[in-house]
């Protein structure tokens, strides 16, 4: 088993796994353009042609937002003077490390960096890398929240989605969007039921409701304090946690697997 | 090149709250407390026949993941504040201030676009500088048959027109969220920003929100943020004049806050912190973020009762405990 952590704007997954660092290395997921005052004739040229409204002529002379540049190169392209390049900037740190259940690869996108997806894919690049070389059967992908562009380049091309979900409003309403977000990408999703024990009216109702979204559900998993406890701890809540909810992840476990091991023949 | 693909209708995001809605308008219990409270904030320090342009005060409030408690918090202050109160839930990918204010009806609902690319494949010679060009990989030549468009990847930027040699690339637009305002009271209003499934740009929408809440010139903007640091929150995030970040008292927690006091920094906006669903002793938790000199606003418990009515989208103002804390925060922001 390989673990991957694709959250990458807060990855957690370290503190419970706990991995001994092998590599780390620095990723260069973007460009952002460098204007050469002594070339910019103050056109404006760049500032009609961006769609993200990151590059403006301010006092005569091209300006860059940073935070608000996606770093297409629009600008660069259409500047008659040639007076702004791309240059490659890093835009997180991409991690491998070694793990008491196995390696993981995580990553740490710089504050601010465009989450455009590309950290995200490069994990799971390096995740199945090792995979290959391992000879593993499975990847687990600590996803992000969300369905934004992360959580898409998390879940396409994958084979497998289980959704976390628990018996709020709330988290109904996003369940609702992920599944189908999912599902939209063509991956077999399943839906897990966490906290369960707040509002048993409407556990029934997610189970249902999952159903018909295409989501088989997978299991429950009770509103416990030892969950909390676990975390506390550094240790997975299979290890740590309580008699009622290791076997609740068991029985989830061995679900899941029976769904894996079908579609591995 | 392929056909774009066919886009969720604004029709298709009403499933997705519908029944939600229905369930939270069940179990609206305690919805004339709540609305006391607003009435009870609302109109003090107001002033009449403000003509000129009242600049808004901002406050973000954003944290890390997990149900950290923000969008509680920020309904809870929207509510708790004096004066006129705009609130944005820009955490646009997964909206869920409007299951606690639960609006009766959307005055406005304004649709936001972005630019992708159609081909001609009448004029298109399979040339690949598209595909070569797109800087997010959204475009890729299948040499001799066609080009693939890959809808989840493009943000628009449209480079690929540019560079297009024989013109065969025009832009179309495409919606990617609405921006919808609901009058919940006198004093409170919701931007909702929304965006839709499968959307990229997801920044555009949020910033159509802000803009919304700003053209109707309230005393306070609040910012429900989206959980993390990447760029939905940056946009969120954009000219506040200060941000409450909501921090789980938990390793989690302390991990996400390293990363957003990080952010905060960068963009130069001040923060204070609400320690939020604090189980037993979380004196650790404090002196970490003391040790750190981070401004401590509030701190406040976990409560299985308060945690169930936040599940049923009832805000946690009932019980003492939470209402006092909450309250205090309240008068932390109000002061600033």
């Amino acid at each position: 088993m390989v673990f991957a952590d694709a959250d990458v704007d807060a990855s957690n997954l370290y503190l419970v796994l706990g991995p001994k660092i092998l590599w780390e290395k620095t990723f260069e997921g973007g460009k952002r353009p460098l204007v050469d005052e002594s070339k910019c004739a103050g056109c404006g040229m760049c500032e009609q042609n961006c769609r993200f409204s990151a590059i403006k002529v301010v006092s005569g002379k091209a300006q860059v937002n940073e935070r608000a540049c996606e770093g297409c190169g629009v600008c660069a392209f259409v500047c008659p003077n040639g007076a702004v390049t791309m240059r490659r900037v890093e835009t997180g740190k991409l991690m491998f490390g070694e793990t008491r259940l196995g390696p993981m690869v995580w990553a740490r996108l710089l504050p601010g960096e465009e989450n455009s997806g590309k950290l995200v894919a490069e994990v799971r690049e390096i995740a199945k890398v090792e995979a290959i070389q391992q000879k593993a059967d499975l990847i687990i992908v600590d996803g992000p929240p969300g369905i934004g562009c992360p959580v898409m380049s998390a879940l396409a091309g994958a084979e497998f989605a289980v959704i976390v979900t628990e018996p709020s409003l709330q988290a109904l309403h996003d369940m609702e969007r992920a599944i189908t977000v999912a599902k939209g990408f063509g991956v077999k999703t399943f839906l897990v039921i966490n906290k369960v024990g707040i509002n048993p009216g409407l556990e029934e109702k997610i189970g249902k409701r999952a159903k018909e979204l295409g989501a088989e559900v997978l299991g429950k998993v009770p509103h416990d304090i030892s969950v909390f406890e676990a975390i506390k701890a550094g240790k997975t809540v299979a290890e740590a946690a309580s008699k009622e909810v290791k076997e609740s992840i068991k029985s989830i476990w061995d679900r899941l697997k029976g769904h894996l091991e079908v579609s591995l023949r | 090149m392929e056909a774009a693909p066919a886009w969720a209708g604004e029709g298709e995001e009403a499933s997705a709250e519908g029944w939600v809605e229905a369930l939270a308008a069940e179990w609206a219990e305690g919805e004339a407390g709540e609305g006391t409270a607003s009435e009870d904030a609302g109109g003090a320090g107001e002033e009449e026949g403000g003509e000129g342009a009242r600049i808004s005060k901002v406050v973000a409030v954003t944290g890390g993941k997990g149900g950290t408690g923000k969008t509680t918090v920020a309904v809870s202050l929207a509510r708790l504040l004096p004066g006129k109160v705009v609130l944005v839930d820009a955490d646009a990918e997964c909206p869920n201030a409007f299951l606690f204010l639960k609006p009766r009806v959307w005055l406005e609902e304004e649709t936001v676009y972005m630019s992708y690319p159609i081909g001609d494949p009448n004029r298109c010679t399979l040339c690949g500088r598209c595909a070569n060009a797109c800087p997010f990989g959204a475009l890729a030549l299948v040499p001799g048959k066609r080009i693939l468009f890959f809808d989840y990847l493009c943000h628009g930027c449209m480079l690929c027109k540019l560079v297009c040699p024989k013109n065969a690339i025009s832009e179309g637009k495409k919606p990617i969220g609405v921006v919808r305002v609901a009058e919940i009271s006198e004093n409170l209003t919701l931007v909702e920003a929304r965006s839709a499934e499968r959307a990229t740009r997801v920044p555009a929408v949020i910033s159509t929100a802000k803009e919304k809440a700003f053209s109707l010139n309230p005393d306070i903007v609040i910012v429900d943020t989206a959980p993390g640091a990447s760029c939905p929150v940056v946009e969120a995030l954009e000219g506040a004049d200060f941000a409450v970040v909501v921090v789980e008292a938990t390793p989690f927690g302390l991990s996400d806050f390293e990363m957003i006091k990080s952010l905060l920094d960068e963009m130069g906006v001040p923060f204070g912190v609400a320690i939020n669903r604090a189980v037993g002793d979380v004196g650790d938790v404090v002196a970490h973020l003391k040790a750190e000199g981070v401004r401590i606003l509030a701190q406040i418990p976990y409560l299985e009762d308060a945690f169930r009515n936040i599940s049923r989208g009832v805000l946690p103002l009932e019980s003492p405990e939470m209402r006092g804390a909450l309250e205090k925060l309240a008068e932390e922001v109000a002061r600033l």
